[in-house]
């Protein structure tokens, strides 16, 4: 079953690419990140491979050869979320080379260290993009599921600072700080371990849909 | 022994097409064409047996097992080839056979070596640089390397040039040597099958129209041709009946029933599977 899961390397080799050359442009021109730099590469690193690979899929009709060969669905699901990991993997490991690299070539970049808030921000800001996007994926495939994503994408983009506003605005000031309190008490490892259970919770969930849906799906 | 192969009342409803609870069987060893116009429900059909689609009521049933419950079993003891090749295009056919491979139980890597040399593949050629007969000839090799038992192919000759096909054809005879494998074969193309196929099955817009074995159907049927008026053209007995300026043609099931009429007012031709084809068809058009 890992053959499926490096697939997803071998036929985008020349994105891999692209995307560790991009942390390294984006680590350079967005200077004043700060922590936020290590989260946003990562989201930006694995949307690039995580839509190639769907894409990929889509363009060659690879699945009608997958499920014609004696897998389950669940595991073809499976390799999908366990490939976000792998990526997820090597976007960690080139940021750290960058991070290492930049100084050793005197390159006058500031590259901000992954803490733990960052890494955990980082894994949970991806956990919940690809928890949305998987399941419209194995739902639709990638050409049909592209239109919606965008539209998500634009919700969230302009729609969360509405919504926030919105709440703010009218209803319950109270729970807010009330929840903005509780995290302010928390240790970080509590936080990080919080956070890294919504973030296992939202993937499980995920999971547990797409298969559903790709079970159900015709090719 | 159960079939290899039996379907029984499988239905499947489109919006502008259904598969009408169709059945047949196909028993182990033999080869079964399995024919009919584009659209008819072939491609329907085997994507059922492939759990491709899903079926709204029938049973399919592999080696005697049900294809859904028994999914992965099943599918490991047979080969597929298909009508297009869902490969990934950039790469090499080397690094697609890697992704395939380790799925099969039965997998056997010596073998997949012998049918490289024998079909000249070039293992380190990118699929979208191969041909359509290399890509089907790829298709074939991977299907035959797991010890499959049952052969799938759905219109693998379309689009092939006349060599490649008949190259094909060779290979399928050769393999049906050995008496463990059984091939379903579906072709719009009929003369794949006037040599190599033991049973006819023949769909129609979703409806199974015919279901015989092969030498049967070409020693009992006939076209029979004469002057107009000869025949009720109404009567069930003519199939496809059809009438020009010479007179009328039309297809029957057994040509010893032509005896009534005096030999020299008509004429009786053997038909072949493409003859049998039309005639069905252009009855089923005229219902």
């Amino acid at each position: 079953m890992l053959n499926l899961v490096l697939k997803d390397l071998l036929i985008q080799k020349k994105s891999v690419l692209f995307a560790a050359l991009y942390i390294i442009l984006f680590v350079a021109a967005f200077q004043n990140m700060g922590e936020l730099m290590y989260t946003t590469a990562m989201i930006a690193f694995t949307y690039i491979l995580v839509m190639g690979g769907f894409a990929n899929d889509d363009k060659n009709k690879v699945d009608t050869i997958l499920n014609s060969l004696p897998i389950k669905r669940r595991n073809i699901v499976l390799c999908k979320f366990l490939s976000l990991f792998m990526f997820l993997a090597i976007g960690t490991a080139t940021y750290l080379a960058v991070y290492f690299i930049f100084p050793v070539l005197g390159i006058p970049a500031n590259v901000y260290p992954i803490t733990l808030e960052s890494f955990v921000g980082g894994l949970l800001a991806v956990s919940i993009l690809n928890g949305i996007y998987f399941p419209l994926f194995f739902k639709l495939g990638y050409t049909r599921a592209r239109v919606i994503n965008l539209v998500i994408f634009f919700s969230v983009f302009f729609g969360v600072p509405s919504l926030v506003n919105f709440i703010v605005r009218t209803q319950d000031i109270e729970m807010f700080y009330r929840i903005v309190d509780f995290f302010e008490r928390q240790s970080d490892i509590v936080i990080a371990l919080t956070l890294l259970l919504l973030s296992s919770v939202l993937l499980l969930v995920s999971y547990v849909i797409s298969v559903q849906l790709y079970k159900r799906r015709e090719f | 022994m159960a079939p290899v192969l039996e379907i029984k009342n499988l239905r499947k409803e489109y919006k502008d097409f259904a598969l009408d609870g169709i059945s047949f069987s196909l028993e182990k060893g033999y080869i079964m064409g399995f024919i009919g116009p584009n659209g008819a429900g072939k491609s329907t059909t085997i994507k059922l047996i492939l759990n491709l689609i899903k079926k709204d009521s029938g049973e399919i049933k592999i080696f005697g097992l049900d294809n859904l419950a028994y999914e992965t079993e099943v599918k490991n003891r047979i080969g597929f080839v298909l009508d297009e090749a869902f490969y990934y295009e950039m790469l090499t056919v080397k690094e697609m056979k890697n992704i395939i491979a380790p799925h099969y139980k039965n997998w056997d890597e010596g073998l997949f070596s012998l049918y490289i040399k024998r079909f000249e593949l070039p293992l380190d050629k990118k699929i979208k640089d191969l041909s359509k007969g290399m890509k089907m000839k790829f298709s074939l090799a991977i299907a035959l390397s797991h010890h499959a038992e049952l052969l799938l192919m759905d219109e693998p000759t379309s689009g092939l040039d006349p060599v490649i096909r008949s190259e094909l054809l060779d290979i399928l005879s050769e393999l049906m040597e050995s008496e463990d494998l059984s091939i379903f074969f579906s072709t719009h193309i009929t003369s794949d099958l006037d040599k190599i196929a033991d049973y006819i099955v023949f769909i129609d817009n979703g409806k199974i129209v015919l279901d015989k074995a092969k030498d049967d159907i070409l020693e009992n049927y006939g076209i029979v041709k004469g002057p107009k008026g000869l025949i009720d053209k109404n009567d069930p007995m003519f199939i496809g009946y059809r009438e020009n300026s010479f007179g009328f043609e039309a297809l029957v099931e057994d040509k010893n029933r032509l005896k009534m009429f005096a030999p020299d007012k008509i004429i009786i031709e053997k038909p072949t599977l493409e003859d049998i084809m039309v005639f069905y068809t252009r009855r089923n058009g005229n219902a």
